[in-house]
């Protein structure tokens, strides 16, 4: 799948493009696999370009955010549509993510404190 | 193309693979931008294509091939979608609920497909006759 990634100091805005199901998910979790064994802590997902996510999706979410946490880093995502919104809101995981309206407000999440 | 009104439907048999949820997802990708499916209902059905065919195909082929039929209906307030297939009896409405309110630490990273079927259509029945799970669903346009 595509995606674009930006540098933001010692943060990463990763922009997945498309779709994130059965099809695309091992692809995304290999790449967010590699930015976090590269060292990355502060790690802003910008969904703005993705139209749905399906529970293979979500799967990378919780891997990427259980990750991180080991290793005392911050996942934020930003820019969800609304079907993704509702598919987060409905695996209960709008309350375990730092989720915001957009990119720069989830990049504002990582970088602070 | 067509009005809005009319009826159209579409039905395809696809191989239970990776290669036959591709075609499956492209299908229906077709079929809802030729009908003006709306964006919400087209990106639920997907999803639940995503499940249920990545379910079937993960667990139920016991190594053998198995075959999964498709049906799309487009009514006038709704869309209907019946999915069959020879794999192993499968009920996806008995499947256990996953707990959605753990934290991160407990939480479990699957089990979530099922639930988020059973959400995000507005009905859904399953059958098994003649050796073949069907599931039917119904998704309501202005959902």
């Amino acid at each position: 799948m595509e995606m674009r990634e930006e540098r933001r100091g010692d943060a990463l805005i990763v922009t997945p493009v498309g779709r994130l199901d059965t099809n695309t998910s091992d692809e995304f979790h290999a790449h967010l696999t590699s930015r976090l064994d590269g060292g990355v802590r502060k790690l802003v997902i910008d969904m703005s370009a993705i139209d749905y996510v399906s529970s293979a999706g979500l799967r990378v979410f919780l891997l990427a955010a259980k990750k991180l946490n080991d290793t005392g880093g911050k996942l934020a995502l930003g820019g969800l549509n609304p079907s993704v919104r509702q598919v987060f809101s409905l695996s209960g995981l709008l309350a375990i993510f730092a989720v915001e309206p957009d990119a720069e407000k989830a990049l504002a999440r990582v970088t602070s404190g | 193309m067509g009005l809005p009104h009319e009826e159209a439907h579409l039905e395809l048999t696809v191989p239970g693979s990776p290669a036959g949820l591709r075609d499956a997802t492209e299908a229906f990708d077709r079929f809802s931008d030729a009908h003006r499916v709306p964006d919400a209902v087209r990106r639920s059905i997907q999803i639940v294509l995503d499940e249920l065919l990545s379910n079937t195909i993960r667990c139920g082929s016991n190594g053998r091939e198995v075959t999964i039929g498709l049906g799309f209906r487009l009514r006038e307030k709704a869309l209907e979608v019946v999915i069959t297939d020879d794999a192993a009896p499968f009920n996806p409405l008995e499947a256990p609920t996953p707990d959605t309110t753990s934290s991160l630490d407990e939480r479990a990273v699957g089990g979530l497909g099922l639930m988020l079927v059973k959400e995000l259509v507005d009905d859904i029945t399953y059958d098994c006759e003649g050796g073949r799970n069907r599931v039917m669903l119904d998704k309501r346009l202005d959902a």
